[in-house]
């Protein structure tokens, strides 16, 4: 026997009751839920069970004839859309500067594959009394009513709120914006109908185009056409400009110029018919000209800019050394422009399109532009010079003037060490070393001699390395002894005093100084103890 | 993400704690060498046994939220992986290879459209089972290479990991389970065939996994030599703390025998002095006569000629000379890098390739190399 599917009566239709009517049949009757629905089953107003899709046989005589006997229980069976939904709505709000921005918001929506029954929820109830118009259970929910359930909690919460602080002209493109109403949207409609048998799968926005924004269009409209005339006027003056440079022409006579200059249309035509006077095309010269022009141009754009550099890396000179490279540089260069401004030269002679008088002008023009040029750089190249002789003085003075500061209120033992060209750190270690060892003065001054060739010897630099250096050579053998047998070391043990600094033992392999408690040298990796 | 899967590499505390001391070539209470990471200008950190960088790689697998955990029988079941690169100081991780093994099947490689992993990014790839056609419990393997690269070096390693989920059965002959109800309003009893139960399922706790699944990854050292990713074809694998001694070279020309102390982890030959300072070798290549004399051949090795260093198991050799050289007679240009195997020679004089050569020897117990020889022989 063939099944009927059971489907919702309406597309908008999200959950509905099947009526009893389609049940009730003399014979027996097959029906099937499709596995993208949702089918509950509720008996005598109980939800029995939930499940995806399923398979019903209804009715009969002998099912009757057994409910006879059994009693009479009440079934209902509703089916809910299983499968994810779309919900679009339009919100507006005002933005930070006062302009009403639109959006149109897309929700997608499912019902809860997990808890479908919950959806009763938003149903109001089961229908428990059919064909009784007082009763106030509905018998079927659409998808718009989610809608209109979702809504209001969207303008003023989510919308308003977040649009608020922008202005009207940077909402479109704005991720964070759109990440921030996306996710508050998500949680409002968790919040609302998150436990009614509905899950939010995702929310986006498009906008509309505000009032900003089309503002903004219509200026750069405006602005592309003005610059589409402005291209054309000047499109047409470059033509203009080129029909004026094409028609130049040269007229060569040998009749005085005073007369040739008075001389009517008539008069210039008969002269010209009598070979008097001939026209000469001067298209071709005057097209090269411009090129030759454009040429001189790009030379001395090139010289201006190399000026700049070189300028630049004046001012940046550190040393005497850098400052004379930069100069040979600058001269290698000078020469190459020298050279090419002399071809640029030839090349307007040669091409006619220049009187002689005009190359000359433009060659004393050139040169002296370049000598001045050469004289500033000169000059320029000397102020450096001196500033920074002025700064290595400076330096010089400065050192000094920090050495006889250290000096002042030192012991004789540091500034012996100072003079021999330690530090200020290291000759107050030292110092104290001589000092804490030494008996008398002599003694002290000649330990720190001893000490101070020692540091000079070894490159001592910092204090650390001083502090090291003295301990290792007031220690020695002891220091190994003590620090194999991981003992204290005598005097330590005798004063009671607590150790103050790291003890170390010299690795008889390297002699590098390693911690007393190491078992193995960290330089050569040698055992030290066993 | 949250969860933060243990570090594959973990050197010895000890270590870990003497490389923290400046220029300590050896670790002050185990005394073994602290061998660096060769990225250990960025990473400051020291390798562990195995040669694994505890911050260069930190590989997390991870199945993702949402993935089926059961799948009936005849069914295939899609696993979502997520590939993450975890190190924190911004080294790049690259994902060579991945492969699916299901129970007894062969191993299959997965396409893979991404590489380079940048410190903290994430990759997700979709692995699909073929049809289970047996109910009961079924483990998926999986196998990822993976590599850390520093300038022209790299580090390859492979990873294994495993899913294991149950198949439910079909059953098509079993009981059908079946719901009867009677009512006379609707007139008939009401029967439900093996529908699928969705509330009373969940209720039984088959839920689907909400956060991401981390999944533990293992050294896998075989796979490792069989897909020729570390060591040789022969299973000889050079760590990067073997030792080399040197055998034919004046004093002073050659650092003292033992393993490669400087962070770079490489040995530079040439003509240029030994010493400490940016042009410096470690060994030094000159070609000298019958009498003591320099040849003029020696004009010939560049300041800095070659470098080898041990990566990912094995000896490689860098040219670093213009004039190229030869390896076991074939010759090599600037640039290349060339496998050294046990038996090696190179010659660094291209065209007289018998005048100067360094034979390069293993020492091995079982299948790790302890012992390099380097040999020069001057025959000009």
């Amino acid at each position: 026997m063939a099944s009927e599917p059971i489907v919702l009566s309406d597309p908008r239709m999200l959950a509905e009751f099947m009526r009893q009517s389609e049940f009730k049949a003399f014979f027996e009757k097959r029906f099937a839920v499709p596995p993208d629905y949702a089918a509950l089953l509720f008996k005598n107003g109980e939800l029995v069970d939930a499940f995806k899709g399923g398979h019903f046989s209804v009715g009969g005589l002998v099912d009757r004839m057994k409910s006879l006997i059994g009693g009479s229980t009440h079934i209902s069976m509703m089916i809910a859309d299983l499968k994810p939904f779309q919900l679009q709505t339009v919100l507006r709000a005002t933005s930070r500067d006062k302009v009403e921005v639109t959006g149109v918001v897309t929700l997608e929506v499912q019902v809860n594959t997990d808890k479908p029954s919950n959806i009763l929820g938003m149903m109001h109830g089961v229908d428990r009394a059919p064909g009784d118009a007082n009763d106030l259970g509905r018998k079927a929910l659409a998808k718009a009513d989610v809608l209109d359930r979702i809504r209001p909690h969207f303008s003023d919460r989510v919308f308003e709120a977040a649009i608020g602080r922008v202005d009207a002209a940077d909402i479109r493109g704005d991720t964070g914006l759109q990440d921030k109403l996306q996710a508050d949207m998500m949680k409002e409609v968790e919040r609302v109908v998150g436990d009614l048998g509905l899950i939010i799968r995702s929310t986006s926005i498009e906008w509309a185009q505000n009032a900003e924004e089309a503002a903004e269009q219509a200026r750069a409209d405006a602005e592309r056409r003005q610059k589409e005339v402005e291209f054309q006027i000047e499109m047409a003056k470059r033509q203009a400009e080129l029909i004026n440079d094409a028609t130049e022409f040269e007229i060569r006579s040998r009749t005085e110029l005073a007369k040739l200059q008075n001389a009517s249309e008539d008069e210039l035509k008969h002269m010209a018919l009598n070979s008097e006077i001939e026209f000469i095309d001067a298209r071709e010269n005057a097209k090269r000209r411009q090129e030759l022009e454009e040429l001189d141009h790009q030379v001395a754009f090139l010289e201006k800019e190399r000026k700049a550099t070189f300028e630049n890396q004046l001012a940046t000179a550190r040393n005497e050394t850098e400052l004379m490279r930069i100069q040979q540089e600058q001269l290698k260069i000078d020469t190459d422009m020298s050279a090419l401004r002399e071809t640029h030269m030839q090349e307007m002679k040669k091409s006619g399109a220049f009187s002689e008088l005009e190359v000359s002008a433009l060659a004393q023009k050139q040169q002296r532009e370049h000598i001045s040029e050469l004289q500033e750089i000169e000059l320029r190249g000397e102020r450096v010079r001196a500033e920074i002789k002025r700064l290595d003085r400076q330096q010089e003075l400065d050192g000094q003037k920090e050495i006889l500061i250290h000096k002042k209120g030192m012991s004789a033992e540091q500034i012996l060490a100072l003079d021999a060209g330690l530090s200020p750190d290291v000759a107050m270690v030292l110092a104290e070393r001589a000092r804490a060892e030494a008996s008398s003065n002599e003694q002290s001054m000649a330990l720190m001699r001893e000490m101070v060739e020692a540091a000079q010897a070894r490159e001592i630099r910092t204090e650390d390395q001083a502090r090291t250096m003295s301990d290792i050579a007031m220690r020695g053998a002891v220091g190994v002894a003590a620090g194999a047998g991981g003992k204290p070391l005598p005097e330590a043990a005798a004063t009671g005093q607590p150790q103050a600094e790291i003890q170390t033992i010299d690795c008889p392999k390297c002699s590098t100084a390693a911690p007393a408690t190491s078992k193995f040298c960290m330089k050569c990796g040698h055992k030290l103890r066993t | 993400m949250s969860l933060q899967a243990p570090s594959l590499a973990r050197p010895q505390d000890c270590c870990a704690r003497s490389a923290q001391t400046p220029e300590a070539g050896f670790c002050g209470d185990c005394g073994k060498p602290l061998i660096w990471c060769m990225a250990a200008q960025e990473c400051h950190s020291v390798i562990d046994r195995s040669g694994m960088c505890p911050v260069c790689i930190q590989p997390e697998l991870y199945l993702d939220a949402g993935a089926a955990s059961t799948v009936r029988e005849g069914g295939k079941l899609a696993l979502p992986l997520v590939i993450r690169n975890a190190a924190g100081i911004g080294r790049p991780l690259f994902v060579t290879g991945l492969w699916v093994k299901e129970d007894d099947a062969g191993w299959r490689e997965l396409p893979l459209s991404f590489e380079r992993l940048d410190s903290g990014r994430s990759a997700n790839v979709a692995v699909r089972t073929e049809v289970l056609d047996h109910a009961g419990v079924h483990q998926v393997d999986l196998r990822l290479a993976i590599a850390s690269r520093y300038h022209w070096r790299e580090e390859a390693f492979v990873l294994t990991s495993s899913i294991i989920f149950p198949v439910e059965s079909k059953d098509p002959n079993g009981p059908v389970t079946n719901i009867n109800v009677t009512a006379d309003q609707i007139g008939a009893g009401l029967t439900v065939y093996n529908p699928t139960r969705i509330e009373q399922e969940r209720a039984a706790g088959q839920d689907t996994h909400a956060r991401p699944i981390p999944l533990k990854l293992n050294r896998a050292d075989q796979d490792e030599t069989r897909l020729g990713r570390r060591g040789y074809d022969n299973g000889l694998r050079v760590p990067r703390a073997v030792s080399f001694a040197w055998r034919g070279f004046a004093e002073g020309d050659c650092p003292a025998d033992g393993p490669i102390l400087d962070p770079s982890g490489i040995l530079y030959f040439g003509r240029n002095a030994v010493g400490h300072d940016q042009e410096g070798n470690d060994a030094r290549l000159l070609v000298s006569q019958a009498d003591g004399a320099l040849s003029p051949l020696t004009g010939s090795i560049s300041r800095q000629h070659f470098s080898i260093y041990p990566e990912s198991g094995r000896l490689m050799l860098r040219v670093e000379s213009q004039f190229g050289l030869r390896v076991n007679g074939d010759a090599y240009g600037r640039t290349k890098s060339v496998l050294l195997e046990d038996g090696a020679v190179i010659s660094p004089l291209r065209k007289s390739p018998d005048a100067l050569t360094v034979t390069v020897n293993f020492e091995a117990e079982r299948e790790d190399v302890t012992r390099i020889l380097l040999t020069r022989t001057c025959r000009a």
